[in-house]
């Protein structure tokens, strides 16, 4: 392939940039509307009022009210803050449990390297979300269950590129002079290999937001994560797939949220993974 | 004659590999370094010499044979004992960029073994920029990142760090094979000096027969993990008595 022009890649560039700060701002924007939810929501999402039940969208309910007469909008917005912040939680619980185990595997080498990758590969051949049902079957629903069940499923990917970035650095000079100067392992590890790893780590896990999303609603949907009536956007769309025929908003809007939501994280993850690649940021900074 | 600061006897290294020969890449290397001296060892490329270099250093364990440093037999040393042994020995790398951390200044990277060893950050901060205006650059250069300076920059500044605790032995891994040939003349002219002031032995990794001559004093020949030859680097060039020296020496010449 020809090299682009130097015009060429500082246009790209720039709307990288550009479409950073658009997808960055879009997910604030949705982390804000799920922490103010409370404020945000027009009623009341637990009220009922059966003589309003089952309404089709209109100016007062924009997304309708589904069969106990409680506002959709309302409960999709408060929706929000257990959609939202449970997938947070578990990115992060993943990342970190996958990054520990992965550099202590590559840093120790040898036969508990071995052990825990063959342990990792069992994971990553096995179906997810049908391991996810076992769990959680096992451990009942809920979804602080549904939320571990998904995290012992989930650290392997991260296990194996901390392991792999980890023996990259393991044979760079400056990891070879770091120990010359006399650090103990923690030390470097801590000093040298996290940071330099975490590039990678990170970009995977803003990538995986938005999968988590789509797992833990399915988990709910399946009636394994969230409880009604707590809102919950999977369990939502479960609870109402029943009125499919009759008033299909009441599917339609959770299903939507979830559509967007996942949309914007994966959409930030792929910038945020190109932002960081050097090759597409050019300039000095290798 | 004066006790050897490095003594290597019969060091070898076999690399299992799975369904195919082991490979032997440094055989039964036996030499003296005595203090002071400053040796070359040359070699082509895949000869075994940076394979030899981690095995003194003791980054990689060696498969039998014994490195006494000062004393000490570096390959059974373990943990604490072996970081202790690195404070009598330092080197310095052949990719000067990739042997300071992207993410950290060039000043951590000096101030780094100093303050392992119990200095305070703000004389280590101090001292460090003695060291890197010993090395021929300004002090402020400890604030700069790796990317951010020349390559015989960095060069001086993994110099000023391999130099932070003193040691009594430097190792030069093709310390100058990446520099343009006037750089090099400079490291080497730099080499030299701080060799005379602080005293330290120095082993030359080097693939550059004409560079050995010029700065060493004594030199062995490397060919396939085996020490083919020794001797004085003029002798060496004049009358080569190994076939493959004689070949290494034409093809340079």
């Amino acid at each position: 392939m020809k090299e682009p022009t130097v015009r060429i890649q500082k246009l790209r560039r720039d709307t990288l940039k550009g479409r950073l700060i658009v997808f960055s701002a879009l997910a604030v924007l949705l982390l804000l509307a799920s922490v103010f939810s409370e404020q945000l929501c027009p009623y009341d999402p637990y009220a009922q009022d059966l003589s309003i039940a089952k309404m089709a969208p209109s100016a007062a309910h924009l997304f309708g009210t589904d069969r106990y007469g409680r506002d959709m909008l309302s409960r999709v917005i408060v929706g929000s803050r257990t959609s939202i912040f449970s997938t947070l939680l578990l990115v992060a619980i993943i990342t970190v449990i996958g990054t520990i185990i992965g550099v202590f595997a590559g840093w120790v080498g040898g036969a508990a390297d071995t052990i825990l990758m063959r342990i990792s590969d069992l994971f990553l051949a096995f179906p997810g979300l049908v391991f996810a049902l076992a769990v959680a079957g096992v451990l009942g629903g809920g979804l602080h269950n549904a939320i571990i069940a998904l995290a012992a499923i989930s650290w392997p990917k991260f296990a194996r590129i901390a392991r792999s970035q980890t023996l990259a650095q393991k044979e760079m000079p400056y990891f070879h002079a770091a120990k010359l100067a006399g650090g103990s392992s923690m030390q470097i590890i801590v000093k040298h290999v996290l940071p330099n790893i975490m590039g990678p780590v990170l970009v995977t896990s803003m990538l995986d937001i938005g999968t988590m999303m789509m797992e833990l609603a399915g988990l709910s949907f399946l009636g394994l994560g969230a409880k009604p009536p707590a809102a919950e956007w999977g369990s939502m769309i479960s609870d109402t797939r029943g009125l499919l025929q009759t008033a299909p908003w009441l599917t339609f809007a959770p299903g939507l949220a979830i559509f967007v939501s996942v949309m914007i994280f994966n959409l930030l993850g792929d910038t945020v993974r190109d932002y960081l690649d050097p090759k597409m940021r050019g300039g000095q900074r290798a | 004659m004066p006790e050897p600061i490095l003594s290597v006897s019969g060091l070898t290294k076999t690399f299992k590999l799975r369904g195919r020969e082991d490979v032997r890449a440094v055989r039964d290397v036996t030499f003296d370094l005595l203090p002071g001296e400053c040796l070359g060892l040359i070699g082509e490329s895949g000869s075994g010499k940076t394979t030899l270099v981690h095995l003194i250093t003791g980054l990689t364990p060696a498969t039998s044979g014994s490195v006494v440093l000062d004393g000490l037999d570096v390959t059974k040393l373990k943990g604490k004992a072996l970081r202790a042994a690195w404070k009598k020995m330092q080197v310095v790398f052949q990719t000067p960029t990739e042997s300071f951390d992207p993410r950290r200044t060039l000043g951590d990277g000096i101030c780094e073994s100093m303050r392992n060893n119990g200095l305070s950050k703000a004389d280590a901060r101090k001292r460090a920029g003695e060291l890197l205006e010993r090395c021929g650059l300004p002090a402020d250069f400890a604030k700069r990142y790796p990317h951010e300076v020349s390559g015989g920059q960095c060069q001086r500044a993994a110099i000023a760090r391999a130099l932070a605790i003193e040691p009594k032995l430097l190792i030069c891994d093709e310390a100058t094979s990446a520099l343009d040939v006037t750089i090099q003349a400079e490291i080497i002219e730099l080499l030299r000096t701080l060799r005379r002031e602080l005293d330290m032995s120095i082993l030359f990794v080097c693939h550059d027969i004409a560079l050995v001559r010029q700065f060493c004093d004594r030199v062995l020949v490397m060919y396939r993990g085996e020490l083919v030859e020794t001797g004085v680097p003029a002798e060496v060039i004049a009358e080569p008595k190994n076939a493959y020296t004689r070949d290494l020496i034409n093809s340079i010449l």
